[in-house]
């Protein structure tokens, strides 16, 4: 189970660090924690692997350091190792918890059949002008509000091997989001995201059905999430088994 | 503590931070107002936390989701 958990959180490390790099967004990247910056307001714009070392004296002084000079994003993600130690620490530096995803993995995909789609929904790579500002505008409104993912980001994301972003429209409009993520051992699906109108529809379902029965064909490797609460149901009806936990911080910047 | 007391100085500083005609109740969710954002969210953990002078867990930070739950989580470090 440790091994899973391990590459639940290495997926999701490895997608921002690609992320950075690719797009050569602004990072640094320390032992015991990570920093993905982009300018002021657009996505992403977070601290993540944050680990249980963080609260080591050497550490935590260069820490806390960089976070008195603003030099740390507002947003910070942290494992489930020890949390209860780190917690602590993070509240101490002006970090607030509001949010987990539960990590969470589909081992075997070979039970899963594909499913027709009905005749008004297409699923998309989105690659034309309209498609790439539909998929935009459900995870900008979705999903990283207030923050914003620029196109040339998504352009560059999709030009590359390991990255797939789908579309699901129906009748040419879109309503479902996805960003597949190949690292070397496990598929992450990121940015599940549905418009707010056409929410509580099965579109989403419909959309991970789909991409899944994709993976069903082509590897075996495991299938990694990072579910937020209202989320997990539905992925807990294909098979995913909730594993490990990640929690989302934000900045607070004045002493209230 | 009774518990319409807890619920009282909870709604006061909702309304300092939602705004002061924002109408309060135990049901009130985070999907119930748009200005409940994460960091609203923090803010109100920050503030309940000094109002009352009690620390939540983490645990019950995360499994926080309405004014109810909040009241609860306070209600049951007093007792």
């Amino acid at each position: 189970m440790n091994s899973i958990a391990k590459h639940i959180g290495s997926n999701l490390y490895e997608f921002y660090d690609s992320i950075s790099q690719i797009c050569g967004l602004e990072t640094d990247k320390q032992k015991h924690w990570s920093v993905s910056k982009n300018a002021s307001g657009y996505w992403p714009r977070l601290v993540y692997q944050v680990d249980q070392n963080i609260i080591v004296p050497d550490v935590s002084s260069t820490f806390s350091e960089k976070v008195k000079s603003g030099q740390l994003p507002e947003l910070l993600i942290a494992g489930d190792e020890n949390i209860r130690q780190i917690d602590p620490f993070l509240r101490q530096q002006g970090f607030y918890p509001f949010t987990a995803w539960k990590g969470m993995v589909l081992s075997n995909l070979q039970n899963l059949t594909p499913q027709e789609l009905p005749d008004a929904i297409e699923i998309v790579k989105p690659e034309s002008v309209s498609e790439l500002e539909q998929w935009l505008k459900i995870v900008n409104t979705e999903l990283v509000s207030p923050l914003r993912m620029e196109e040339s980001l998504l352009k560059s994301l999709t030009a590359l091997p390991e990255f797939d972003a789908y579309l699901m429209q129906k009748d040419g409009i879109g309503v479902s989001t996805i960003l597949v993520f190949e690292s070397t051992e496990s598929t992450g699906l990121y940015l599940i995201a549905t418009e707010k109108s056409a929410q509580k529809q099965g579109f989403a379902s419909l959309l991970v059905h789909h991409i899944l029965s994709q993976l069903a064909q082509k590897s075996k490797k495991p299938v990694i999430l990072h579910a937020t609460q209202s989320g997990e149901p539905m992925y807990l009806k294909f098979g995913f088994q909730p594993i490990n936990q990640f929690f989302l911080y934000r900045y607070l910047k004045s002493n209230i | 503590m009774s518990r319409s007391e807890i619920f009282s100085r909870i709604e006061s500083i909702c309304q300092t931070i939602f705004g002061e005609c924002t109408v309060i109740t135990e049901k009130t969710a985070a999907t119930d107002l748009e200005k409940w954002d994460s960091m609203t969210h923090v803010t109100l953990i920050a503030s309940i936390e000094r109002e009352f002078g009690v620390t939540f867990d983490i645990m019950e930070i995360i499994g926080i989701s309405s004014i109810g739950d909040f009241v609860d989580c306070v209600q049951a470090k007093q007792a």
